[in-house]
């Protein structure tokens, strides 16, 4: 879904508050793997106190090969579908879930701008994923037309909604 | 070094842009290949030295240590230095630069995070805004500064943030 604007402070924060408060009634411990995002994620899931509760940590992956060994993305998966794609998503969600032992992994991968775009892979294409324990990964495609920032904060808010979503879904 | 500022907010978006800035030219300058390790910044250090379009030039990533388990499983600090001194001290500042240059060995520049951001304390008789910001060049000597920050929990995680990137770009 694309808006006008990009989220602001308040929205983020508004978001991580609520998926804060789903981890906690499930008694649920989140891990983040994040590559265009940088670390913004983890940033606004750590904007709210008493947050280490819930959030265990995360991996910054920005590099292909930080993908690979900190998150165990095979290399192949990589190659085949490119670092931006729906498979490096889930594998990324599922990886930090399973090395970090805790129930939710979510991830952020895509082209935040300005540079780094192609005819398949544009700027602002992102993949944004969530992975309970025992499941496959729940993964979006959204193709945002924002600035870099812009970008990085719809992508944030995305995979912050996408990961409430999962951790309310009874099922 | 403490610095003893109590305005609510801490460093301005303009001082963290600046600071990343020149982090960012010093590193392509020499070639150097970032990674970092943040406990109470939480992935501010990355959210902010990834605002710039060249970052992937010379940022591979890091380790976002929030919970003392993730220090130990994923950057190898010890048991023993979470249990004493604690998790925010020179100790486990400079462990986690060890065990991040470890696992990037691509890494030429470590940083590294670990603090009490607020509004909580640790219950140990540490103090909120308590930070160690550590700094490793790959082969060298560690460097790790001890600071008391005075602001709110946004604020503590910004001046944790700015201070990490002036000692980097050092």
């Amino acid at each position: 879904m694309q808006v006008a604007s990009p989220p602001t402070d308040q929205q983020l924060e508004v978001a991580a508050r609520r998926l804060g408060a789903a981890l906690r009634q499930r008694r649920w411990r989140l891990a983040s793997a994040e590559s265009c995002t940088g670390g913004l994620v983890g940033h606004v899931v750590t904007g709210v106190a008493g947050s280490s509760d819930y959030y265990a940590g995360g991996v910054i992956s920005y590099d292909n090969r930080a993908k690979e060994v900190q998150l165990g993305v095979p290399a192949e998966l990589i190659e085949a579908h490119g670092a931006v794609s729906v498979q490096v998503a889930a594998a990324m969600a599922t990886g930090v879930r399973d090395r970090f032992g805790v129930d939710l992994g979510l991830s952020v991968t895509g082209v935040a701008g300005p540079g780094g775009g192609s005819d398949q892979k544009p700027v602002g294409l992102v993949y944004v994923a969530a992975a309970r324990r025992g499941r496959p990964a729940a993964v979006h495609r959204e193709q945002w037309s924002f600035d870099r920032d812009g970008n990085k904060r719809a992508s944030a808010l995305s995979v912050l909604e996408l990961a409430t979503r999962e951790v309310e879904d009874e099922g | 070094m403490s610095i003893g500022t109590s305005s609510g907010t801490g460093p301005s978006d303009e001082e963290l842009g600046d600071a990343v800035r020149r982090l960012a030219v010093a590193l392509q300058a020499t070639d150097g290949q970032l990674a970092v390790a943040e406990s109470c910044t939480g992935g501010l250090l990355g959210h902010l030295i990834t605002d710039v379009s060249e970052a992937s030039d010379h940022f591979l990533g890091g380790v976002i240590c929030y919970s003392n388990a993730v220090k130990e499983r994923l950057l190898g600090v010890p048991h023993a230095l979470i249990d004493e001194p604690g998790p925010v001290s020179t100790e486990v500042a400079t462990a986690m630069l060890d065990g991040l240059l470890d696992r990037f060995p691509a890494a030429t520049v470590a940083i590294s995070v670990t603090g009490l951001a607020g509004p909580q304390g640790s219950g140990d008789g540490k103090p909120v805004g308590l930070t160690y910001v550590g700094v490793a060049q790959r082969g060298g000597e560690p460097r790790v500064q001890r600071f008391v920050f005075e602001h709110e929990r946004d604020g503590n995680k910004r001046a944790a943030a700015l201070a990490a990137l002036e000692m980097a770009a050092e």
